[in-house]
């Protein structure tokens, strides 16, 4: 494997880390911190500072020392989480996801001094201390000074070898101290590798080594320096949650054999043959007694396992089934494994053609007259099925968007002086690993406009009866093949009235324009509008909602609102779930067939001609229930020769765009299909007015209309033309 | 008894010298550890296995003077055996 691939995992489970992070922090915030969620947190901040100092990463393995240091002393019982610390915590959390994200890019690390000077302050037994960035800047040297690259040792050789002794007849009965096995790879010394580190993780635990292995050693002569051939056995104190212990393991986890037992289990096992070393000259009272003696010439006898067979690690709770209640979790991801994103996208890719490929079968078929045999069917079937589940592998819940979130709204709390509760729901809901990379731009203007323009101030809310914390709610669920995201807030709803005096004033629409309470909420995706009096750097530019409808377009979505004044706002997202297969009406225009994607179309329409007004060929316009829509010959706006010119003759397709409803002119409507989107840009070149293309069932390719630049370009040449 | 000091790093790239020179000792040994700042697994594991060769032959490879790296080292790796004569 190479370094970036490595690199790249490390990253991921950064990632993984992070969110367990925050989502336990959470918990510790919302119900109070218990045991189990304080270890998950430390776990995940121990193993992003491992992986971050065995790739170099020092400013993150400094940074995560600190805040692992008061995770500890939360943990051990030294500190309690109370608000001000779990504030730290999450401060703490907003700095490490920086660390990693400018770990990641190769960037500058982020300005840490302040929050390390306040987990410090807790780490020298001082409350929880507020953020105080100016004054503690000064004083704090930075974390790549303090970043410590090793534990501090006090060093006692004999205190350390004396400790190896095990407890005292008539000690204290507490959990069984467990027994870890720990056999490197041969290989374990390679791209700097070393079992070493590991073993002093494990002292940091308590645990103390309880013999050497070297069993498969060979002689001076026959040793090959650069491979491992020793094993350890390791003694931990029964309190060390299991967890910890493999989260030692995190990054060689496929680089040895590894096992963890219980000591009552490992007396239950048969004793250990191997020429094991006590880790101290001296015999130890209840060693076996073999593991005490004199060093056996190691080539002589082959090593056995210790008690419990040496396993491969992931596997470890399966071969432990009294293995305690944490190790569960631990290996509940065993189940997966990681894919390579470009592998995923050749096989979607491939499957993609396969229902190309069958579709033109099944019309071969059909013109000779055998399309309706079973055969055929099931093939048809078992594409389908195969498409989606093809599919499904890269969908992703959205809780990886949503998961930014908290952090949104904390910079927001602490921008505005507001105060806001996030309510969270349907994060698991799972949608195409493209929407959800991008959706994060759109869902972060939403959250801002919610807290920003939609909750009143904390004085404000208490004057008009409403609790001071205001209600900011995100969800997302699946309706009719599409993916809902919704954020609503409890705060002043649109003030109608205001919007519409705004738009006026910026003269965006005409002061006596005739506007419905829907036109007036659209007004806030028309470019250029905020009803923001000042402008800070949360919102006030007026950058915001319609570049978020038009990210959201983009995606072929929609973006909706309903809003009661006084009473809050909703704006709901609709998105497909994949970018990759289109919901399409396929049309014919002249000789050629092209795809209109189902998302823009209203409805379709074939007018009288009374209907029509034209200004010339392929021009006019349509009395739709009272409202004149511009028409669009498509045809003419692709130059295609023989196209229907006559409106009263034609199709019209009635689409939805950011500018408005238009209306398409079609020679006629063949099919509404699911079609396989094909990239231009990948392809071929972009080309204006397209969005991509498809294959249909007789092989022809058929071009996918980009309906809003088409509308837009029109809009724009008739503006022009008028001017 | 010959006598080796050991060099200050004791890492992957300098084990095979030192592995060199360890098997030019055919009798005991004494590992003088006074100037080692750095040891890694591999080189523990290099004192341990001319340990063992050592001892199969009747003859003693034994650390003196340990510097406090080089102890932590051992007693990370549980290999305080080399610190102790093997007979």
């Amino acid at each position: 494997m190479e370094l970036d691939e490595i690199l790249a995992i490390f990253f991921q489970e950064c990632e993984e880390g992070l969110a367990q992070v925050e989502a336990n922090l959470a918990t510790a915030r919302d119900t109070g911190p218990d045991g189990e969620t304080i270890n998950t947190i430390f776990r995940a901040v121990h193993s992003i500072k491992g992986g971050a100092g065995a790739f170099g990463f020092e400013a993150l393995q400094g940074f995560s020392h600190h805040l692992e240091t008061v995770l500890d002393l939360i943990r051990t019982g030294e500190r309690t989480a109370d608000a001000a610390l779990t504030d730290l915590l999450f401060a703490a959390f907003d700095v490490l996801s920086d660390h990693v994200a400018s770990a990641q890019s190769g960037g500058t690390p982020p300005a840490d001094t302040a929050v390390l000077a306040r987990l410090e302050a807790v780490t020298h037994g001082a409350p929880a201390p507020a953020a105080e960035p100016e004054a503690v800047d000064e004083v704090t040297p930075a974390v790549a000074d303090t970043a410590p690259d090793e534990e501090p040792m006090d060093f006692d050789l004999d205190a350390l070898l004396a400790s190896i002794d095990l407890p005292a007849a008539g000690a204290p009965a507490g959990p069984p101290d467990w027994l870890v096995r720990f056999k490197p790879a041969r290989g374990a010394f390679d791209n700097g590798g070393d079992p070493l580190p590991l073993l002093r993780e494990l002292e940091r635990l308590g645990g103390r080594a309880v013999s050497v292995d070297l069993g498969e050693l060979p002689m001076l002569d026959a040793l090959v320096v650069d491979e491992c051939w020793i094993a350890w056995t390791y003694r931990l104190p029964g309190e060390v949650a299991r967890t910890d212990i493999e989260a030692v393991f995190d990054f060689v986890i496929d680089q040895c054999t590894l096992a963890i037992q219980s000591e009552e289990d490992a007396e239950t096992a048969p004793p250990p043959a191997a020429p094991a070393v006590a880790s101290t000259p001296e015999p130890e009272a209840d060693l076996p007694p073999e593991a005490a003696a004199p060093a056996a010439p190691p080539s002589v006898v082959p090593a056995e396992p210790l008690a419990d067979p040496v396993v491969p690690p992931s596997p470890v709770a399966a071969a432990e089934p009294a293995a305690r209640e944490p190790a569960a979790a631990a290996n509940a991801g065993s189940a997966t494994i990681r894919v390579e994103l470009d592998k995923l996208d050749r096989l979607v890719n491939l499957v993609g053609e396969l229902v190309i490929t069958q579709a033109m079968l099944s019309q071969r078929l059909s013109m000779h007259g055998v399309g309706a045999i079973d055969e055929l069917s099931d093939l048809d079937h078992l594409t389908r099925e195969l498409q989606d589940s093809a599919m499904s592998i890269r969908a992703q819940p959205v809780k990886s968007v949503f998961s930014r979130v908290p952090r949104i709204i904390r910079e927001l709390e602490a921008g505005t002086g507001k105060r806001v509760r996030l309510e969270v729901e349907g994060e698991m809901t799972e949608v195409d690993k493209t929407v959800v990379e991008r959706i994060g731009e759109p869902l972060t203007h939403m959250i801002r406009n919610a807290v920003d323009h939609g909750l009143e101030s904390p004085d404000e809310r208490v004057a008009i009866g409403k609790p001071a914390e205001g209600v900011v709610r995100l969800s997302a669920e699946h309706r009719s093949g599409r993916i809902v995201i919704s954020v609503s807030d409890d705060g002043r709803g649109i003030d109608r009235a205001r919007v519409r005096a705004k738009a006026v004033e910026r003269g965006i629409v005409a002061p006596d324009a005739h506007l419905t309470d829907e036109d007036i909420d659209n007004l806030i995706f028309a470019p250029g509008f905020t009803t923001a009096a000042t402008v800070s750097n949360i919102s006030g530019r007026g950058v915001g909602m319609d570049v978020v409808r038009k990210n959201v377009q983009a995606l072929g979505g929609r973006i909706g609102i309903s809003s009661r004044f006084g009473k809050g706002s909703t704006f709901a997202l609709t998105l497909p779930l994949t970018l990759a297969i289109l919901d399409g009406m396929v049309v014919s225009v002249g000789t050629q067939t092209y795809v209109i994607p189902l998302a823009h179309v209203v409805e379709s329409l074939r007018p009288e001609s009374r209907e029509v007004r034209a200004f010339g060929p392929g021009e006019g316009v349509l009395d739709v229930r009272g409202t004149y829509l511009p028409i669009l010959s498509i045809g003419r706006l692709l130059g295609i020769p023989d196209a229907c010119t006559d409106p009263s003759s034609a199709v019209l397709v009635v689409v939805e765009t950011d500018t408005g409803q238009s209306i398409l002119m079609v020679d006629g409507i063949q099919d509404q299909r699911q079609v396989v989107v094909k990239s231009l840009e990948a392809n071929y070149a972009p080309v204006t007015g397209l969005s991509g293309a498809t294959v249909l069932g007789d092989g022809r390719v058929a071009l996918i209309l980009d309906v809003e630049t088409l509308v837009a370009r029109q809009r724009a040449a008739s503006r022009d033309l008028a001017a | 008894m010959n006598a080796i000091v050991l060099p200050a790093v004791i890492d992957l790239a300098a084990v095979h010298s030192l592995a060199a020179t360890l098997r030019g000792e055919p009798g005991s040994i004494l590992l003088d550890g006074t100037a080692v700042e750095r040891i890694g697994g591999a080189g523990i594991q290099l004192l341990l296995s001319a340990h063992a060769t050592a001892a199969a032959a009747g003859h003693v490879a034994m650390v003196e003077r340990p510097s406090e790296a080089l102890a932590a080292a051992i007693a990370t790796a549980g290999a305080g055996i080399l610190l102790a004569p093997d007979r």
